[in-house]
């Protein structure tokens, strides 16, 4: 077939975060993209698929030859972030949420140790307004610092309207290692979610509430620079594309805006969507290695501290990126990317820091979506009702550690399968194998194993 | 000997949880799909290549409790390891030969997303305060690909991949790990799930007995490699056009269900791999409704005429290939402009 009939289809106005793809009469998938789609095709049926975030939509579509435009839709997307041209916002949330940002940078502005900031809103969305809003939020969701004591003070509350569905904590903090500590009435354990704050940013958690609650695990997480967060224009674009990026990531398909490079150079730039971006491009069967390098090298330079960079940069490896990830003492945000520090750990001890809380919290994570959560260990969740602060995790306390009982089950395991004696397998597998088999970082892995050999002696 | 004699498989299928509830239809499922793997049409494995870690129904009836319930992982596990134990001697003796090798592991029954893992299948024995009973097949892939006694590993789960708020861990194969690939060999991979991660997949309601039941992935990868899905320009099924029309057909026939089923079949090999079969695609039943406005219509699939109506009936029965056509009726208006879809037998109203 000459190229003058086939047909160049092209879809008109989508938006960054547009999920396009083409189908052939057979079902074949012809051509797939993100934020734009240009092709040519010979001329037939085929159907368009177009997803947002949670929006959908299919068209069938008769091509004859010549060029062919197609209107993308105009979803208007679902946001835990209040922010314009989603179906979810309300403009007193973005007003909220704004003045917090503009308290945050004229803190930070003042010269103090906070050079960064922490803001986090629970809110109803759009729609569903009518749900209760819990009134005990502040002992539901607190924030604690990089030693799991809560941040109090008279500048770190929560602010509550409860009555207009939404709640808001903001503050000026040091950059470093925080957590989201989410203790729910009636679950068993208290979970910590990981955050970072970098000198010079704000980081932002907003978490929807819903008829269970607020659920922090369907949170959509900014970074802003300090006083700068704009929920419109730039920012409301970076935070739809964001949306479709989240819901790639968990739905495990990579979603990667056609744009990413560019939205990391605008003006109000977020880069968490990079990050995001960056798990994204790392899902691909055959990702770029110029983009990736490009995406990561961009991040290392807005975030040098963040533990989400490095870990990116152990999970591209060294063949595709420059950047020489830092040893990691804090969890990063994205469990992907602690994942991969993890098992980065396994063949290079110096990937994480040992006795670090990075270290520390592995043998406890917990499957909440795409961010790091661990429980609380139970002696320091027992204190909860009234005791003293929470104050930092002593290993000890656990009546039974957890990496242990780990590593144990594995080795009890593999000595059934092998059909040989538990303390032949100990004696066989080396750190680095039973690092990779149990997810385990490696120190955690020699501690565990010592304890063992202790026991079976 | 059947043509692929260096092609292996594992196949598991569980009905019978005694600890997290039944299934009806996963069992089938995987009897089905090692009828495909053993059909001369089909995967061309010699019989005794084919692991099955399958129970009987009078072996499971007998499962009363959790405990004691098969298989478990350690049968899973003699079977990769019986495999391996097969093949090494052979490519030992001719290296040459490894690059016809391929592991298939199928597997239906109840799954989740561990922590840490994209998608587990639950053992029989597990139960609720003992999820940590399953197998992550990431990791049996992992395993495969570090150990390199296959050139291709060929991974299909039929089973929810949603997300359960547990400390329990994928649990990977508990043989050795190879220190190196065998002889610095290269692995290439395409792994298939019947939903994306976090979502559940589903079993389609069956008439009469329970055991008609199937999983709507199994189903629609089965009719893929029997010769529906699309073929490249060779003529072959490759994972990429296989993917393509097993997403479509299960995201159609479960549109109704709370979470519209996705399959995802992805991986490095899924260009390169292919699936072998020289059968004609099986024809879908379909019932065209025309307007009273229709005088004359055909059926049209990029142009080429597929059906003519002999004007007569307006509820019009032709067979079709799964696939998109258009109806073309001279000119007269139809719903869509005459285009549908066909993934499955069913009316066509336009």
């Amino acid at each position: 077939m000459s190229t003058s009939e086939l047909s160049r289809l092209t879809i008109r106005n989508p938006s960054p975060g547009l999920e396009i793809e083409l189908l052939d009469s057979n079902f074949a998938s012809v051509a797939s993209s993100v934020g734009a789609l240009d092709v040519s095709v010979e001329p037939g049926i085929y159907e368009l698929r177009f997803r947002e975030g949670s929006e959908r939509e299919e068209r069938l579509l008769k091509v004859e030859a010549g060029p062919l435009v197609v209107d993308a839709p105009q979803f208007e997307p679902a946001s835990p972030a209040p922010v314009e041209r989603t179906s979810t916002t309300h403009e007193y949330h973005q007003s909220a949420v704004v003045d917090a940002s503009h308290r945050i940078g004229i803190e930070c502005a003042a010269g103090g140790p906070a050079t960064g900031g922490i803001i986090v809103m629970v809110r109803n969305v759009a729609g569903q307004d009518d749900l209760p809003f819990p009134a005990d939020l502040p002992s539901r969701i607190s924030v604690t610092d990089s030693n799991f004591a809560p941040l109090v003070g008279p500048n770190m509350q929560w602010q509550l309207e409860p009555g207009a569905g939404w709640a808001v904590w903001g503050a000026a903090v040091t950059p470093g290692g925080y957590s989201l500590r989410l203790d729910v009435p009636d679950q068993p354990e208290v979970l910590h979610q990981a955050l970072w704050v970098e000198q010079g940013w704000q980081t932002m958690v907003f978490i929807p509430n819903t008829a269970d609650g607020p659920i922090a695990e369907l949170a959509t997480i900014h970074i802003a620079r300090v006083g700068e967060w704009v929920p419109w224009d730039d920012g409301s674009g970076t935070a739809i594309a964001l949306e479709s990026v989240l819901a790639g990531l968990r739905d495990g398909r990579p979603v990667v805006p056609s744009d990413l490079d560019q939205l990391l150079y605008a003006k109000f730039v977020n880069p968490f969507l990079g990050i995001a971006g960056a798990h994204a491009l790392l899902l691909e069967s055959h990702p770029s290695a110029k983009r990736l390098k490009t995406v990561i090298g961009n991040l290392q330079q807005l975030l040098p501290e963040s533990p989400d960079v490095a870990a990116l940069a152990l999970r591209a490896g060294p063949d595709r990126v420059d950047v020489k990830p830092k040893p990691v003492a804090w969890p990063p945000m994205f469990y992907a990317g602690y994942r991969a520090v993890i098992r980065a750990d396994a063949t290079n001890p110096h990937a994480l820091v040992d006795n670090s809380p990075a270290e520390d919290v592995a043998a406890r994570l917990r499957i909440a979506g795409l961010f790091t959560t661990w429980a609380e260990p139970k002696a320091a969740a027992a204190s909860r009702s009234g005791g003293p602060a929470i104050g930092a995790i002593d290993p000890t306390a656990d009546p039974l550690d957890p990496a242990t009982e780990r590593v144990d089950a594995y080795i009890q395991s593999a000595a059934r399968v092998q059909q040989t004696s538990p303390e032949v397998i100990l004696r066989k597998r080396s750190v680095t194998q039973l690092a990779l088999a149990t997810g385990l970082p490696s120190a955690s892995v020699r501690t565990a194993v010592h304890e063992l050999e202790e026991r079976d002696a | 000997m059947a043509g692929n004699d260096l092609h292996y498989a594992i196949v598991v299928g569980i009905n019978r949880y005694p600890g997290i509830g039944n299934l009806s239809g996963a069992r089938a499922d995987a009897e089905q799909f090692a009828a495909w793997l053993v059909d001369s049409n089909g995967g061309a494995l010699p019989k005794a290549n084919v692991k099955h870690v399958c129970v009987t129904d009078a072996e499971e009836q007998a499962f009363a409790q959790a405990r004691g319930a098969k298989p478990t992982h350690d049968e899973i596990d003699y079977a990769l390891q019986d495999i391996r134990d097969a093949l090494k001697p052979r490519l030992d003796a001719d290296e040459q030969a490894w690059d016809r090798t391929r592991l298939y592991f199928y597997v239906a029954g109840h799954g989740f997303a561990p922590q840490g893992g994209e998608g587990a299948l639950f053992l029989a024995n597990a139960e609720t305060d003992a999820l940590q009973r399953n197998i992550e097949l990431t990791q049996y892939r992992r395993w495969c690909t570090t150990c390199a006694y296959f050139r291709e590993v060929v991974v299909f789960a039929d089973c929810c991949r949603t997300r359960v708020r547990s400390a329990a861990p994928g649990a990977g194969p508990g043989l050795e790990e190879c220190a190196a690939p065998w002889k610095g060999r290269s692995t290439t991979w395409v792994i298939g799930f019947g939903s994306i991660l976090g979502n559940p997949t589903y079993e389609s309601p069956a008439a009469g007995a329970d055991d008609h039941a199937r999983g709507y992935f199994t189903k629609a990868l089965l009719d893929g490699l029997s010769g529906s899905a699309p073929r490249d320009e060779f003529g072959r099924i490759t994972a990429s056009k296989l993917s393509g029309f097993v997403r479509s057909v299960v995201a159609d026939q479960t549109k109704g269900q709370q979470y519209p089923q996705e399959a995802q079949i992805y991986g490095p090999l899924a260009d390169d791999i292919t699936f072998g079969t020289t059968l004609a695609p099986p024809k879908r039943k379909v019932t065209i409704v025309l307007p009273a406005s229709v005088a004359a219509a055909k059926v049209v699939k990029d142009g080429r005429l597929i059906e003519q109506w002999d004007g007569v009936n307006r509820r019009w029965a032709v067979e079709l290939d799964d696939g998109l056509y258009e109806v073309d009726a001279d000119g007269a208006a139809l719903a869509n402009g005459g285009l549908f879809k066909v993934s499955g037998d069913g009316d066509v109203d336009l």
